[in-house]
């Protein structure tokens, strides 16, 4: 059996979707963007016929832009740069979904753990199987990365 | 509108979006009452009226299955009408929830309109 695997060109246009649907923002293709200490890193673990984590990372400036497209604000307001990080893990949860309906359909249930803050220098992206990067409204890089394995017997 | 909507999500920037579409769609907000999981959600209906609840599934302490099938259970609250908005696409889990008694399924991403949508057939022929 061999492990599931997502098609990075549809997870970049979902990520894409997700983007424009959630937050009015825009996206375009764009070169991988090297980790950065500022960058909210958010991973967020699922456990099914195999399990895995997507990895979202998106540069600083992302975060406020999301909460204000979420919101209806703008990116100074108070509210939205404490609700900055909040964005970018509902974000990983929407994307996550998207990737789980992509590796087993609808007829497997999945079962989702909470989303991670974390520092960018603890997160496991070299082990990522699979990944898309963006420029977001010209201005914020942002990659999404899925990893899948076996779970230890 | 004059309802009582609880809202259930352990995001807070989901709450806010969703309590954000009801007061544009014409609900009064400081009617709407939220919580952050399952739990919280069962100890305001205990103490509060509450017309329809809108309510995630992943939660951290009581999911969202968990707190329908303690509704499902209870003749107090099965009269209350749920929407689930959520990531979830299984069948199985979805078929789970309607057969709970659900009024109505939203996938994330969520639309305004969507919202507005469900809300309003959900509360058809309730006497609030």
């Amino acid at each position: 059996m061999s492990l599931p695997s997502i098609d990075a060109s549809r997870l970049h246009r979902f990520v894409a979707r997700v983007l424009e649907e959630t937050a009015f923002l825009f996206a375009s293709p764009a070169e991988p963007h090297l980790l950065d200490d500022d960058d909210v890193v958010v991973e967020l673990e699922f456990f099914g016929p195999t399990d895995g984590y997507v990895l979202v990372s998106a540069a600083k400036g992302l975060g406020p832009a999301l909460a204000a497209g979420m919101l209806g604000g703008d990116e100074g307001d108070p509210d939205v740069l404490r609700s900055a990080e909040d964005a970018v893990a509902e974000f990983t949860n929407v994307v996550t979904g998207f990737i789980l309906l992509q590796l087993y359909g609808t007829d497997v249930v999945c079962r989702l753990g909470t989303p991670k803050v974390m520092p960018a220098a603890v997160s496991r992206r070299a082990e990522l199987a699979v990944h898309t990067n963006l420029l977001v409204d010209d201005a914020h890089a942002l990659s999404v990365g899925v990893c899948v394995y076996y779970r230890e017997p | 509108m004059n309802y009582s909507v609880l809202v259930v999500d352990d995001s807070p920037i989901v709450r806010k979006m969703v309590c954000r579409t009801l007061g544009m769609a014409g609900f009064d907000e400081s009617k709407i009452l939220e919580a952050g999981n399952g739990r919280e959600a069962l100890e305001l209906l205990n103490v509060s009226w509450v017309d329809i609840v809108l309510s995630d599934i992943h939660m951290p302490e009581m999911n969202g299955i968990e707190m329908l099938e303690v509704m499902a259970a209870s003749e107090a609250l099965r009269r209350v009408p749920v929407i689930v908005i959520s990531t979830e696409r299984s069948t199985k889990r979805i078929e789970h929830m309607k057969a709970l008694g659900i009024k109505g399924y939203l996938t994330k991403p969520f639309t305004p309109e969507g919202v507005r949508d469900a809300v309003m057939t959900a509360l058809k022929g309730t006497d609030a």
